[in-house]
């Protein structure tokens, strides 16, 4: 098996290379979800499936930047969606007036997109104010006070319900207003696709640029990286604020009508944050990509395992005899990716992705290449000694 | 007054200040000027003088730029006098939002403060611990005056300082109550004694119970320097676990007498103890042991991700056995209340009668009976003595033959022990759902942020204050059911403050 995947890597190798199967599979995988709606057998369901799927590759991508490259564990992302979400909401429903700024928005004066962008804002804005306040401290107290402050925040859209409608949730002002829903639900789909490839590239955009490099140094040794000259707390400041932004703006946009047609403040329970956090770890959280095919995944595979039907081999039967054995699994598949999350944190720290990923992108050889330098090195450094002797 | 004058009267005071603080220091007089009159002297005095007095203010700091080295507490006075007077002009005036100014003074004085007076200190080259404090609380509790106090001296702040600055800052919060709220219960004479008595009492009942949380919490981090996020989860297990004992003992043995039995919900404590001890345990063993062996990186990344991820199992795993539907043991005790006698001092002055709620009572008594035991446990036992060693010098307690992997174990389990008896004592009390640990996470987080990270009397004390202010909080809100909802929110404001003030903690060690 191992000899026949070795014989597989030098044909790779010497054919087309690495890097260039890489890029004809994105291609390919862009491809396919391009197609896929005009699937006339797929069903509006699985369109959904793939609509929220998106949704929470954006999600768990932009935490992988935040917790993976920067190293800041925020267990706010969710709020910060909701706040997006609820502020676009109550612009475009009651408008706001800022009486000494002389601005006065109405409802009627202002656009779904306009509310959008203000709701991004907004998300920004708090995520500037508590980045302000905790990234100065070590990473244990913002991952304490995003806890209390999403717990907060969902307690509040909960008590509030005279301006949001409580546990009813929010209607959002319709991006798209298309009375077909075959249609509708077309669009809503490339929409969100078009969200993703968007987010992805401008966080790759972060992680690629100088900032992205000042980020990983920091992860790694912040004392040296100020030692250095790098502003510690700006680009700390600066990637939580980015972060949160997008994701703002992808709540703002998923709920209003495209993934979903109103905000509810069950959203914003921790159990969610969890699992965006669980999606992220699974697929890899050092690699956005990792972390966004990680969540497109398991959002899949948790959806198709709601009922989990074992056809019973050689004739057996069950006790009503019927030939399968049918389990609603409820909230046990929930459970099992808590067990895979915790094991894959242990023992594949990187993601169940990861090997993936870096025998495409070929840095598996050049980890080779430094083990292997590194280890004659020592071999070199051993001989020198006994050579002193 | 017309309306554009009331405003700008509103404005004037800020206005001037800005004014003085871009100027003053670009336009002194360099040869005016003592050497030992820095940046911060001028903006400070740009701010106070153009706050008090507008261009005058301005002006007399611009002609002597030495005086506000000089500044002494009757200038404090004096300055505090003409805002006071300002003040008094704004709030007597029916067509100006005094509301906005008298609760808007505080906050904007404790930042003016907190900005200038620390800056002072390292000035001064004095010792600055709690200037910060000092200036944030002064500023909120006697507003410019605390310039006067701390200027010219620079004063080393002893917890004196603080506990008068605070009180004072307290009754300040007190009297906005008074003035603005005057029908409100806190308030409102002459039931406000018994009413704030009544409040506080159930704020120490149940902060109790928070104290045996946090210190679960604490000590986990003290030991091992892991903030365990399955805290909650933990909580919220160990109450149903007490549940699932009561209900199948309370089986079992009427079957066995034929007579309906009910198992009391005190021998559900011991069970989820020792259940979620050896959870922890194994845990620890699994999946925190690497950690301090050197196979993981970043470690600290890690220990929060691999604790939150155990709290996910837990959770989900919960819920799909238990179900979301709420769930409740019977009764501790069948007396439904206590009550305290009314105490009278002086004809108007008295309070009581105070009643508490019989289970949440016996609650706070199995909290501070088993927050002894731990204490007897820490301080006497050679066990206790040892883990206190670790979490002082692993190295040095390695040496002296304590097993540091044994002690990371312990205090794991033990602390998660905690949080699982916190939860069977709690779940006769409140309607138990797998959710119901992410509230009480949090404000364990409060607790053991406010009384220092890894500090056991800090988890302590802090518990009872989270548990009083959040009473308190929920009690003297003007809105009751949005008081009672917003319960989380008076802890979280704490939180804020004290990253903002003193990220340390109350008892925390010095070390961030």
């Amino acid at each position: 098996m191992m000899a026949l995947f070795r014989r597989f890597e030098t044909a790779i190798d010497n054919g087309i290379g690495r890097r260039r199967l890489s890029y004809l599979l994105i291609a390919l995988i862009i491809a396919f979800f391009l197609w896929f709606p005009n699937d006339t057998s797929q069903s509006n369901y699985a369109k959904t499936v793939f609509i929220s799927g998106f949704f929470y590759a954006i999600m768990s991508s932009s935490w992988a930047l935040l917790a993976g490259i920067a190293g800041q564990f925020s267990f706010g992302h969710m709020a910060f969606m909701g706040i997006g979400a609820y502020v676009a909401g109550l612009i475009a429903r009651d408008g706001i007036t800022f009486a000494l700024l002389g601005i006065n928005i109405t409802p009627e004066s202002i656009s779904a997109i306009g509310s959008i962008i203000i709701g991004t804002i907004a998300a920004g804005a708090v995520g500037l104010v508590i980045g302000w306040l905790l990234l100065r401290l070590r990473a244990a107290y913002l991952a304490l006070f995003t806890i209390a402050f999403s717990e907060l925040f969902r307690i509040m859209m909960l008590t509030e319900y005279d301006y949001t409608g409580g546990s009813n949730g929010l209607s959002l002002r319709p991006l798209l207003q298309i009375a077909d829903v075959n249609v509708a639900r077309q669009v809503e789909y490339y929409l969100m696709f078009a969200l993703l490839i968007v987010c992805l590239l401008g966080l790759y955009w972060v992680a690629n640029s100088p900032i992205g490099l000042f980020l990983r140094a920091m992860r790694e040794d912040e004392d040296a990286a100020s030692a250095l000259g790098v502003n510690v707390v700006r680009y700390k400041i600066l990637v939580f604020v980015f972060t949160s932004m997008i994701v703002g703006c992808a709540g703002a946009i998923f709920y209003s009508d495209v993934g979903s047609e109103r905000i509810i403040p069950e959203q914003l329970e921790i159990l969610q944050m969890s699992l965006i956090i669980a999606y992220a770890v699974i697929g890899g959280m050092e690699s956005l990509i990792g972390a966004a095919a990680g969540a497109f995944i398991s959002r899949y595979l948790l959806e198709a395992m709601r009922q989990v039907v074992i056809t019973l081999p050689f004739g057996m039967t069950t006790a009503d005899g019927s030939d399968a054995f049918v389990w609603d699994t409820g909230f046990w598949r929930f459970a099992l990716f808590g067990v895979v999350m915790v094991f894959t944190l242990r023992y594949m720290r990187n993601g169940l992705l990861y090997p993936i990923i870096t025998w495409f992108s070929g840095r598996d050889i050049a980890m080779k290449e430094t083990v292997a330098i590194r280890e004659s090195d020592d071999e070199h450094a051993a001989r020198l000694e006994t050579d002193d002797e | 007054m017309n309306e554009s004058f009331a405003t700008w009267l509103l404005l004037a005071g800020p206005l001037w200040a800005a004014i003085g603080l871009y100027f003053l220091p670009r336009m002194a007089p360099k040869r005016k000027r003592d050497s030992a009159v820095s940046e911060h002297d001028l903006q400070a005095a740009g701010v106070v003088g153009g706050f008090a007095l507008g261009p005058v203010g301005i002006g007399l700091f611009y002609l002597a730029p030495n005086l506000i080295r000089r500044f002494t507490l009757a200038a404090g006075i004096t300055i505090a006098v003409f805002i006071a007077a300002q003040a008094l002009v704004r709030v007597s005036d029916p067509n100006l939002p005094s509301a906005l100014w008298l609760i808007l003074a505080g906050p904007l004085w404790a930042g003016i403060a907190s900005y200038f007076i620390p800056r002072r200190y390292r000035d001064a080259e004095a010792i600055d611990t709690n200037a910060l404090t000092a200036a944030a609380l002064g500023g909120f509790a006697i507003g410019p005056l605390i310039f006067g106090l701390t200027w010219k001296h620079t004063p080393r702040i002893s917890r004196e300082w603080i506990i008068v600055l605070g009180s004072l800052g307290a009754w300040q919060i007190y009297t906005l109550f008074a003035i603005h709220n005057a029908t409100n219960p806190c308030v409102a004479a002459p039931f406000h004694l018994t009413y704030l008595t009544q409040q506080t009492a159930n704020g120490v009942v149940i902060g109790s119970i928070y104290s045996l949380m946090a210190v679960g919490l604490t000590l986990i981090y003290s030991v091992q320097g892991v903030v365990s996020f399955a805290h909650g989860q933990l909580y919220m297990v160990g109450g149903y676990f007490s549940f699932y004992f009561l209900l199948h003992a309370g089986n079992i043995l009427s079957e066995l007498t034929g007579a309906e039995v009910s198992v009391n919900p005190i021998w559900g404590i011991p069970v989820a103890a020792v259940i979620v001890f050896i959870m922890g345990a194994v845990f620890e063993r699994i999946f925190l042991k690497p950690m301090h062996e050197g196979l993981i990186e970043r470690v600290s990344e890690y220990a929060i991700l691999i604790t939150f991820g155990f709290g996910f199992f837990l959770e989900y795993t919960t819920l799909a056995i238990a179900g979301p539907f709420p769930q409740r043991t019977n009764r501790f005790i069948e007396i439904r209340r206590f009550t305290l006698p009314r105490t009278q001092i002086t004809d108007d002055f008295f309070f009581g009668p105070i009643h508490i709620i019989g289970d949440r009572a016996f609650a706070m008594v199995v909290g501070i009976v088993l927050i002894f035991a731990l204490l007897y446990f820490l301080q006497r036992s050679w066990t206790g003595r040892a883990l206190r060693a670790t979490s002082q010098d692993r190295q040095a307690a390695a040496v002296t033959g304590i097993n540091p992997t044994n002690m990371n174990t312990l205090s794991f389990a033990l602390g998660s022990m905690l949080a699982a008896m916190s939860g069977a004592a709690l779940i006769p009390i409140f309607n138990w759902v797998p959710w119901v640990g992410a509230e009480m996470v949090g404000r364990s987080y409060v607790i053991v942020v406010l009384g220092g990270l890894g500090s056991v009397p800090g988890a302590l004390a802090g518990g009872v204050i989270v548990g009083i202010v959040e009473a308190l909080g929920a009690g003297c809100h003007p809105d009751p059911s949005r008081g009672a909802a917003y319960k989380e929110a008076f802890a979280l404001v704490i939180f804020a403050l004290v990253l903002l003030l003193k990220p340390t903690g109350l008892f925390g060690r010095e070390h961030n």
